[in-house]
């Protein structure tokens, strides 16, 4: 077993023509990522006819490394634009934008970026452990238990809303829930809130959501405020290497937080059904919940940007588990690296163990080695990135304004999204000037529709009994644990005589 | 001033919500179950919403003045913004999205001629070469746009 | 004598077709054709779509051919782009057949006719497979629809194909079967192997490796060439039921087609469809698909086309299972005869449907126009005996739009 592990790493590192592979597809899912829209699942759909008659191994390196690697870049833009590449990375908008307008992109940039290397590696040490026990895992979690975790991970809305802003977060959050009912409900085959407009049916794009309600509305603020994005001129930010180190310290600063992120996000992509973008979301509320100072959060708190970048990358170790040895896909992308395996000749099922252990461990090391080599590419891009907050708002709006059409364009390429995005966006304007919080809103929507789906299902297999399963009882007590330490926590500060949270 | 922005937004999203709920009183009741779940209480909050919006409104009603220029500055951005959506739903990619970044480099930004066209040329042309033909993405044509071509290929 | 016919007509296609297909061949040169995929980039709908595409180009000398996905609503959004798409010949495209069904009961959003549409090949067959858990005691069809407890399959969204024949197959073999609607994708595999479903019905070649690697076993197939599990149309014997197989085969056979919008000139059509069946010969594409896993079985154009127009002509009994199965309500429904029951001062009321069996239906207070002997009424006036016509939407509380007492 170890021969196979260090050897494969060895032949790995050892091979000119496979580390060439990866340079290459870590610069392409680079570039791939760092456009607002375009989803990874795109690009490796676009690389598969090239790599018909590829060896197995050489071909499922370079896919699987381009795959891990545009989850990566996406950050660039959520932190220096506020506009998110998608779902998970508005969760590193939310603190990784207001870094930027006090002038410490770099900083900000320096911690995702290491962070998600980080959790990369986690997610793929997370991986490699978890092969033997995988089965009873993964076996566990059925719709009831999916229902669970989603309403656990709407529960950390209390904590988002935080002290008084707690009614309009709750309003938000069930707002956000209600659009993920739109479109064609599984159960009953109504098409809600759509009527005639099929487009509709699939329900409203994440990523076109996000965009309107985050991106879009703080460029339009910007324009109105004038000024940079920044709002500390350059020379007081001191951009420099520094600065982007000062980040990348950031990490082992905060070791205990990013463990557990990144085991959180590896066990959330190992279990198919649950959602890719939970990840994120979901870890972001567990660093607000289990940090001491929680009002922090939403104005620049590196933990906000630590936490949701560790687990969104940890996933995508943890989804390649389900993938190779079940056949079943743990996410969307990968869905089209399955198909992409079979083109190989890659047989994904239990046999891969048996068989071929070599080309397992070759793809977990592939997953850390593409991670490093990413983060390294990137940090000596962003210094230079970060220039970028500092520019005048005026010639940055445009170019931005026009990346989120086109980001939502090419997620759907229907041009009724773009009218739902104008839309979204004045509404998410109204929350930003009306000083309603906004991440209540991303986590109900990307929850809202796993919990719905899994209590429905829930429901028609064991009746409204099924939560006494007992790993659902567990997860009941973890939400009333959550519950109660919210309302605890917000009494408490209320009682320290706070009273700005009582007059919004 | 008793219906100040915040008391305004509060409104509006009172509305959406009697909206949604409303509508989905015609689903069959699994597909209204989550929709009114969800609704009537986001409703009843709102209203909570509401009635501190309106005290807090009573207490400031002093702070409307400085609220004007940045209503009209605000205006304008939505306008192009607005203008940007618009244009590229009847004109198409091609056309709404140089037009918009000149007008705007020009009038928001007052860059200069030769900068403003630089950038607008050098953006077209990475946006191309970007989506057309590397992700090959079918951008919108714009109907005005589509039609007027489909009546010249005629 | 109809054999004979048929050969003949054939033969004279196949003289015809060369000479139409050289000049619409030459149509093509330096043309680009857009193909439609009417799913997201990386299902199978793609990966075939993408290898016909290449392919088709390979043989249509001259030509580009660019793949466009357009997912959305179940493919319903593709084959809507498809058909109306200017009938130049340039644009073609691929949608899954089980649309059929929703063409059938007329469901809303479709704006597309399939018996119309230019029809230039298939190039699958996908078998409709039972698949049951290793675990579970049901070896075969028989303890299946012998079974006294009710067997849990799992389907996709209601509306969808799998769901569709899941339950129209329930309900027309009286197969102890509770549906549980809702899993996408491989979710429902998932599910077999937790216990939490039994059973599923699906295509073969999504359960292949399932069932090789011994979480499940088949136990019934509808149409295919294998041998190894018997056909269902052999273990029916009522004619409703065998007319609902042989739908259902007849959909399975036509999988992964190609087609393009009405009234494609007749030539381009020829050269389109003699560079599919060069395409569906060329050994490269063959040798893909099999490493691909997906093996082709191709049929082109008139042939297709009458497979496609065999399927859609359904007797009424079987559109209206279907449309019950689609929990589509065109029209509403028409009760005649005395209200068994009125409970609740007339907020509920019970009566015998068209079909003969109770329904418990829910008078709106406000919806609801309530007539005795001519004259306006409120629903608290009803009173059971009473005889009356009681129009009403079926499904949910089956509100009724009117009712009219003597």
């Amino acid at each position: 077993m170890l021969e196979t592990m260090f050897g494969t790493l060895y032949t790995l590192l050892s091979t000119p023509a496979y580390m060439g592979l990866m340079l290459v597809a870590v610069l392409i899912g680079i570039w791939v990522g760092l456009t607002p829209g375009i989803g990874g699942k795109l690009s490796i759909a676009l690389a598969i006819p090239f790599i018909y008659g590829w060896q197995a191994i050489p071909g499922a390196i370079f896919l699987l490394t381009m795959h891990a690697v545009n989850g990566t870049s996406g950050q660039i833009s959520s932190i220096m634009f506020g506009v998110p590449g998608d779902g998970d990375d508005a969760a590193t908008v939310l603190d990784g934008y207001p870094m930027a307008k006090r002038g410490e992109a770099g900083r900000a940039l320096g911690a995702s970026m290491t962070a998600s290397g980080v959790g990369g590696i986690i997610g793929a040490i997370v991986f490699a452990l978890m092969i033997p026990v995988l089965e009873p895992v993964v076996l566990a979690f059925s719709p009831a238990e999916f229902f669970l975790l989603a309403l656990l991970g709407i529960t950390f809305i209390a904590f988002l809303a935080g002290g008084g802003g707690m009614l309009k977060g709750i309003v938000v959050g069930l707002f956000g829930m209600m659009l993920a009912t739109v479109g064609m409900d599984p159960q009953t085959g109504t098409a809600r809130f759509a009527g005639e407009q099929i487009f509709l049916w699939d329900g409203i794009s994440l990523v076109t959501a996000v965009l309107a309600i985050f991106a879009v509305p703080e460029m339009i603020a910007l324009g109105v405020q004038g000024g940079s994005i920044s709002a500390v001129p350059m020379q007081t930010a001191k951009v420099s290497y520094r600065q982007l180190l000062g980040g990348v310290l950031e990490v082992p600063r905060h070791w205990w937080l990013v463990i557990r992120t990144s085991v959180i996000g590896a066990v959330i992509g190992m279990i198919p059904g649950l959602g890719g973008s939970a990840a994120a979301w979901f870890c972001y509320g567990h660093a607000v919940q289990t940090s001491r100072t929680p009002e922090r959060f939403g104005k620049g708190a590196v933990e906000g940007v630590i936490a949701p970048e560790t687990a969104s990358n940890a996933k995508e170790g943890g989804s390649l588990l389900p993938t190779l040895f079940f056949g079943i896909p743990g996410s969307s992308g990968m869905a089209i690296l399955l198909g992409a395996f079979l083109i190989l000749g890659i047989q994904p099922g239990p046999t891969l163990i048996s068989d071929n252990l070599n080309l397992v461990w070759m793809l977990i090391w592939a997953l850390v080695v593409g991670n490093v080599m990413a983060v390294a590419i990137l940090l000596v891009f962003a210094r230079w990135a970060a220039i970028l907050t500092f520019v005048r708002g005026e010639f940055l709006i445009p170019f931005v304004l026009t990346m989120c059409v086109f980001g939502s364009f090419v997620n759907e390429a229907q041009w009724q999204n773009l009218v739902v995005l104008a839309l979204l966006s004045a509404i998410g304007y109204g929350l930003l000037s009306a000083d309603w919080p906004r991440a209540p809103f991303a986590i109900g929507l990307v929850l809202g529709g796993i919990a719905e789906e899994s209590l429905h299902k829930a429901l028609a297999l064991w009746g409204p009994g099924f939560f006494l399963r007992p790993l659902s009882l567990v997860l009941i007590g973890l939400i009333a644990l959550t519950i109660g330490w919210a309302i605890y926590s917000g009494v408490r500060r209320r009682r320290a005589g706070q009273l700005e949270s009582l007059s919004t | 001033m008793l219906v100040n922005r915040r008391v305004a937004f509060t409104l509006v999203m009172l509305a959406i919500l009697v909206a949604m709920v409303g509508m989905a009183a015609r689903y069959p009741p699994d597909a209204r179950f989550m929709p009114w779940v969800l609704g009537i209480p986001a409703i009843a909050l709102c209203l909570l919403q509401l009635g501190r919006d309106l005290r807090a409104a009573r207490r400031a009603a002093g702070e409307a003045q400085g609220e004007r220029r940045t209503v009209r500055r605000e205006a304008a951005m939505w306008a192009y913004f607005l203008g940007l959506v618009g244009g590229i739903l009847f004109f198409g990619f091609f056309l709404a999205v140089p037009v918009f970044l000149l007008v705007f480099l020009r009038q928001w930004a007052r860059a200069s001629w030769p900068l403003a066209l630089g950038l607008v040329a050098a953006t077209s042309v990475i946006y191309y070469l970007v989506f057309v033909q590397g992700l090959n993405v079918a951008l919108h044509q714009g109907f005005v746009t589509q039609y007027v071509l489909e009546r010249f290929a005629e | 004598m109809k054999l004979r016919l048929a050969f003949g007509v054939l033969a004279a296609a196949a003289l015809a077709s060369p000479v139409a297909a050289q000049s619409g061949a030459d149509f093509y040169k330096g043309k680009t054709v857009t193909y439609i995929v009417a799913t997201a980039a990386g299902g199978g709908y793609d990966a075939y779509g993408r290898l016909v595409a290449d392919h088709m180009q390979k043989h249509l000398p001259g030509s580009t051919f660019v793949v466009r996905n357009m997912p959305g609503a179940g493919h319903i959004i593709g084959a809507n782009a498809i058909y109306n798409a200017r009938p130049d010949g340039l644009t073609i495209g691929t949608f899954n057949t089980g649309l059929i069904y929703n063409q059938l009961v007329g469901r809303e959003g479709i704006k597309f006719d399939l018996t119309r549409m230019s029809w230039i090949g298939k190039a699958a067959a996908d078998p409709r497979v039972f698949v049951i858990h290793s675990s579970s005691p049901i070896k075969s069809f028989e303890d299946l629809r012998q079974g006294k407890q009710t067997v849990n399959f799992a389907t996709s969204g209601v509306g969808s194909a799998s769901y569709v024949e899941t339950k129209i197959l329930a309900d027309a073999l009286g197969l102890p079967i509770k549906i549980i609607a809702g899993y996408s994708g491989q979710e429902d595999m998932m599910a077999m192997r937790r216990n939490e479903i039994t059973g599923i019905i699906g295509s073969r070649s999504s359960f292949e490796d399932f069932v090789k690697n011994g979480y499940a076993r088949f136990i019934a197939q509808i149409g295919g060439s294998e041998k190894d599990v018997p056909q269902l149309a052999s273990l029916v014997t009522d004619p409703e039921g065998k007319a609902l197989v042989a739908l259902i085969q007849s959909q399975g056979e036509i999988a992964r087609l190609t087609a393009g919008p009405p009234g494609i000139p007749a030539d381009r059509l020829q050269a389109l469809r003699a560079a599919y069946r060069k395409a569906m010969d060329d050994r490269e594409l063959q040798a893909r698909a099999e490493k691909m896993g997906r093996p082709v079985e191709p049929a082109v154009g008139e042939e297709v086309e009458k497979m496609v127009k065999e399927a859609l002509n359904q007797t009424p009994k079987t559109v209206a299972l279907l449309a019950a199965a689609l929990e589509v309500k065109p029209q509403t429904a028409k009760a005649s005869g005395p209200l068994l029951d009125v409970q609740d001062k007339g907020r509920a009321i019970v009566f015998n449907g068209p079909d003969g069996k109770q329904v418990k239906s829910e008078p709106s207070g406000s919806r609801t126009k309530i007539t005795i002997a001519g004259k306006e009424a409120k629903r608290g006036d009803l009173k059971a005996g009473m005889s009356c016509e009681i129009e009403y939407k079926p499904g949910g509380d089956n509100e009724p739009t009117t009712i009219a007492c003597k």
